[in-house]
């Protein structure tokens, strides 16, 4: 989204009279009314409104097993607006076709100690790399984390978080305890 | 036909329309109309085109050994760069100057390949012109220790307000083995505006 055409270095001359000043109502109205409230619409909108906000949660009765580098599939969409989808299926949040600068943010919780790291896949590659890997496991908390990082999207990825090894998810079943999450939510256009 | 007034939209934000620009009688010329609409008109524009467009942003990863040091600012992260939209990489300095006076988010990652304890990672800058560091770090943040795991890491994300005589850098504690690019960022991307 953009700010329409720049206006005009000078647009009240005369056309063929530099000492007159063009100046009938509808000509006014076309060049300060419409552009005020284009311009006033446009910051009006920035920045929260239309941006798109994800968060999903796994909320399975159970640990839940999930493969080395397997997309994990969280069923629980918090929040999803903006225009971007997202499929329990696949475990995929496709981005919205406008693309923009998002904040990353993913958590897992284990039901056991496991040394892997969560990373999101399928990232652009404003690191040089279609992945950010996040922190390693801590053996006494049993999580692991991407913390807040700005990226950078085109428009259409399609966004994953895997574990670089073979881990089952703690079980959580209620909202307000979200121990294993997703997040990507917009900042800017 | 008398010329409008321009207080017809109230809702506009402060300077532009407030207070009365046009006195009752005042001749109208293109050159008034000129510096009192077009002049607000592309000020605003401009502030609505480079709102978060044209952010400032900086990246960077790293692969390979990182050399460590227990002293802030004695082993700088020569991080290799990605993306560095304002040009503000001092590669001689392994520092990122601050190229606007703004509000930026800072995510700062490094995981390392072997098992290791102890290491943890700081987060610096100064007015040291020589990196930006020394004993005049301003905001050295130090992060928790890595993991005493294979893989393990440290990471820091924060939102600073900075000012153009600040450096970024980074630092690890001790020599570490990067795991991959995929591990090791430190991302820079302004987030607001200081007035």
């Amino acid at each position: 989204m953009a700010y329409p055409a720049t206006p005009l270095a000078d647009q009240f001359s005369h056309p063929t009279n530099p000492r007159s000043v063009l100046e009938d109502a509808p000509d006014m109205h076309t060049k300060v009314d419409l552009q005020l409230n284009a311009l006033r619409a446009y910051m009006f909108g920035q920045p929260t409104a239309n941006l798109a906000q994800f968060r999903a949660s796994h909320r399975a009765a159970g640990a839940t097993a999930i493969a080395a580098n397997a997309t994990i599939k969280f069923d629980t969409t918090l929040t999803n607006t903006g225009g971007g989808s997202w499929s329990v299926a696949t475990g995929l949040y496709t981005v919205p076709a406008a693309g923009g600068l998002f904040l990353a943010t993913a958590v897992c919780t284990l039901a056991t100690t496991v040394a892997f790291r969560l990373y999101i896949s399928g990232v652009p590659n404003t690191f040089g790399s279609a992945n950010i890997n996040g922190c390693a496991i801590s053996v006494i908390a049993r999580s692991s984390r991407v913390r807040l990082v700005p990226i950078r999207f085109a428009g259409g990825e399609t966004v994953g978080v895997r574990p670089t090894a073979a881990i089952s998810i703690e079980g959580i079943t209620t909202a307000g305890t979200e121990k294993n999450r997703f997040e990507l939510i917009q900042i800017g256009v | 036909m008398p010329l409008r007034p321009t207080f017809g939209n109230p809702d506009l934000p402060y300077p532009f329309l407030e207070n009365d620009q046009w006195h009752k009688g005042e001749p109208i010329n293109d050159v008034k109309l000129h510096q009192r609409i077009d002049g607000p008109l592309e000020d605003l524009g401009q502030v609505a085109r480079s709102h978060s467009h044209n952010w400032v942003s900086f990246r960077a990863n790293k692969t390979g050994s990182i050399t460590g040091s227990a002293t802030l600012g004695a082993a700088l992260i020569p991080w290799t760069v990605i993306e560095d939209t304002h040009n503000g990489w001092q590669p001689l300095d392994n520092s990122w100057h601050v190229p606007l006076n703004a509000r930026y988010l800072i995510s700062c990652q490094v995981a390392q390949s072997g098992v290791i304890a102890g290491v943890n990672l700081w987060l610096a800058g100064g007015t040291d012109p020589n990196g930006g560091q020394g004993n005049d770090a301003i905001f050295p943040l130090r992060s928790p220790n890595f993991e005493p795991i294979a893989g393990g890491g440290a990471g820091i994300s924060t939102i600073l307000d900075l000012f153009t005589f600040y450096d970024i850098c980074a630092q690890v504690t001790a020599t570490v083995t990067a795991l991959s690019a995929d591990s090791c960022w430190l991302a820079v991307q302004q987030v607001g505006w200081l007035t």
